[in-house]
């Protein structure tokens, strides 16, 4: 019993060294529990909402996450899923009252099924075929999404006027209790990026890597490819799907028009965030939601001073057309990836000049190296 | 002619038609596929580019005739300008250039809004004649589409088989490695095939400009059937494009003639699936080593 705990406190220490945590873990819990205090800190209202996109956005592009950062895999059909969870949740909510508590599940369950739907066929295929037809699949989806008028109401939509269902005395009505809603929101921001912590740490989230650095060698240890890209297919479905439900009660409604999750635009912003972000890194999506929805809002006052003038929308899309392009070119694993590689760089550095300096290297860089 | 054949002839006219224009994308996008292992999504903004420049040369008084060719030229020219700039240097990861080509199409597609705006622009109609045949009506301009279209494939197919270029072309499809130790100047054939697809889709929209009402948007459609025909047809596969322009074309018509016209789109996503299912290379497999591993 003893030497079982003493070796679990050593993996701990290995796993997490003192210095380590000082320096890298702390400061990022930090910035990690930041949010909670966005309400209190962001001026207006607007920035809050934009808050909130950006917690819905995070819980899509986590999942996206799955499927195309860990398994390797480009489906562009993951927007769309995100759409199937938001129409599963609001059919569900119009017609049989559902409480959120339930569609919740409901509206993940049925974009993870409709993942599977896509999948079975789709992964016959790989690489760029693969992409295609998911592509195909969302196209069907949309089209479907359109003329299917008597179960999505065409081109207009579906409307929902109720609120996310109080508990208890806490009300998620978005106008005077925005930010109920958005620590709602948060709180499954939270849960996604736990998700994606939680498949990383396991045989699951290994299999998926394994898959992604190498399919065939992953097979011959035999791994059962075709099914783990399922699953992982699968779970990111689920993530967009929950993110649905949230972003049916932000905008009270769910069309698929050109800026809605059936477009094009939003399957190419999801990738530029996981890019932007870094593709490799566990919080990069995180970072990439956060910067595809803040970074407008940095941008427009500073270009204001320029001669360029007022920001049209378009402007803003040629911004950040060119951002994605350049990312791509000069630092393909993105923000995290960069951050990762200066410190390690830094902390190279460091390791060397107290070795210079002759003094005995800390125990934490003795024992995690 | 009876009722139902005219209305079949008729079909059959208008997916000749269409057909010929999804050929034109399709092979830009199979050429620079081929050769790279890039998929070139960006290719559908400059087949808009294409139709808005066509559109600006008319406007400025220059024939609907050299128009095009302009407009054919100064697209090559760009996409030259972009494989020199960005393309050139994701050659060894093929994905990367898949997504500098979806960060170019934010980019163009608002460009050409920031400069047109988001309106339509009416049709250009050099030719005004509707020739009637046995209850089919055949508007001289589509069959000039038309022509225009099999005369481009001819010629292209002429230069990949029988000049120096389309023989370098293709051995550096063949293997790129090879290519380059036999003497071929690779980065120039590859510059040189971006110029091509980019003409290849400008001359598409400059005649789709004198079809339909062209708008920023239009792009994207064009790409995304473009894409299902060279998919079909076998990326990488020119032989292979051609055909499959045809059956997309027919399939699309004919789907919306005779069934429910707001599915069209669902009907060639949906031959595409079905085609990828049972053969995920396409119908007419393209050789060499890129094909071999990327797909």
């Amino acid at each position: 019993m003893v030497a079982v705990s003493r070796s679990f406190a050593g993996t701990l220490l290995r796993q997490y060294p003192p210095a380590d945590i000082l320096t890298i873990r702390l400061p990022l819990a930090i910035l990690l529990a930041l949010p909670l205090l966005a309400p209190m800190l962001l001026p207006s209202t607007r920035l809050l909402s934009l808050a909130i996109t950006a917690a819905i956005f995070l819980i899509v592009a986590n999942g996206l996450h799955i499927v195309f950062g860990y398994t390797g895999q480009l489906s562009l059909a993951h927007t769309t899923l995100w759409g199937v969870g938001a129409y599963t949740a609001a059919l569900l909510a119009i017609h049989y009252g559902w409480p959120t508590a339930a569609l919740i599940p409901a509206a993940g369950i049925s974009a993870a099924i409709a993942a599977v739907a896509i999948g079975i066929p789709a992964f016959r295929t790989a690489g760029f075929s693969f992409a295609i037809i998911t592509f195909a699949f969302a196209e069907i989806l949309r089209t479907v999404a359109i003329n299917w008028r008597d179960l999505t109401n065409g081109g207009a939509g579906l409307m929902l006027r109720t609120p996310p269902t109080s508990i208890g005395p806490i009300e998620f009505e978005t106008i005077r209790h925005l930010d109920n809603f958005y620590y709602l929101t948060l709180a499954f921001a939270y849960l996604s990026l736990a998700g994606v912590f939680l498949i990383r740490q396991s045989r699951l989230g290994r299999t998926f890597i394994a898959i992604r650095e190498n399919e065939s060698l992953a097979r011959s240890l035999g791994i059962n490819v075709y099914l783990h890209k399922l699953i992982a297919f699968g779970l990111s479905g689920f993530f967009a799907g929950v993110a649905g439900v949230f972003l049916l009660y932000n905008n009270q409604k769910i069309e698929p028009g050109p800026l809605s999750p059936f477009s094009a635009f939003f399957t190419i912003q999801f990738l530029l965030m996981i890019l932007i972000g870094g593709r490799f890194s566990m919080l990069g999506p995180t970072i990439g939601a956060v910067i595809a929805v803040f970074a407008p809002e940095v941008i427009r006052p500073l270009i204001g001073l320029t001669p360029l003038g007022d920001l049209s929308t378009a402007r803003i899309q040629i911004i950040f057309g060119s951002t994605l392009v350049l990312t791509v070119l000069f630092a393909p694993n993105g923000v995290a990836g960069q951050a990762k590689e200066r410190y390690g760089a830094l902390a190279a550095a460091l390791q060397k000049f107290r070795e210079r300096q002759g003094g005995a290297a800390p125990p934490g860089a003795a024992a995690g190296g | 002619m009876s009722q139902e054949l005219s209305v079949f002839m008729q079909q059959l006219f208008n997916a000749l038609t269409i057909s010929g224009v999804y050929a034109l994308v399709a092979l830009g996008i199979t050429v620079i596929f081929g050769l790279t292992g890039i998929v070139k999504f960006s290719i559908g903004e400059l087949l808009t580019l294409g139709a808005f420049l066509t559109f600006a040369f008319w406007e400025g008084g220059t024939t609907f005739f050299l128009a095009v060719p302009l407009a054919a030229i100064a697209v090559g020219g760009f996409s030259l300008l972009l494989e020199r700039g960005a393309f050139r240097f994701t050659l060894d990861q093929p994905i990367n250039g898949f997504i500098v080509s979806l960060g170019l199409i934010l980019v163009l597609q608002n460009l050409i809004i920031e400069i047109w705006g988001v309106g339509f622009k009416a049709p250009i109609r050099p030719f005004t004649q509707v020739w009637e045949v046995g209850g089919v009506s055949m508007p001289v301009q589509r069959w000039f589409v038309v022509w225009v279209a099999v005369v481009i494939i001819g010629l292209l197919f002429m230069v990949l088989r029988y000049t120096k270029y389309g023989r370098a072309m293709r051995a550096c499809a063949e293997d790129r490695d090879a290519a380059a130790l036999m003497g071929i100047p690779v980065a120039l054939v590859i510059a040189g095939t971006f110029a091509l697809g980019g003409a290849l889709a400008a001359t598409a929209g400059g005649l789709l400009a004198s079809l339909f009402a062209i708008q920023p948007f239009l792009g994207s459609q064009y790409l995304l059937k473009g894409f299902a025909v060279a998919l079909v047809g076998g990326l990488g596969n020119v032989e292979g494009a051609v055909i499959a322009a045809v059956l997309v074309g027919l399939t699309e018509t004919m789907g919306s003639g005779y069934l429910a016209t707001e599915w069209r789109d669902a009907y060639t996503f949906g031959l595409l699936i079905a085609i990828l299912l049972v053969r995920p290379r396409g119908l007419f497999p393209a050789r060499g080593r890129l094909q071999e591993t990327l797909q």
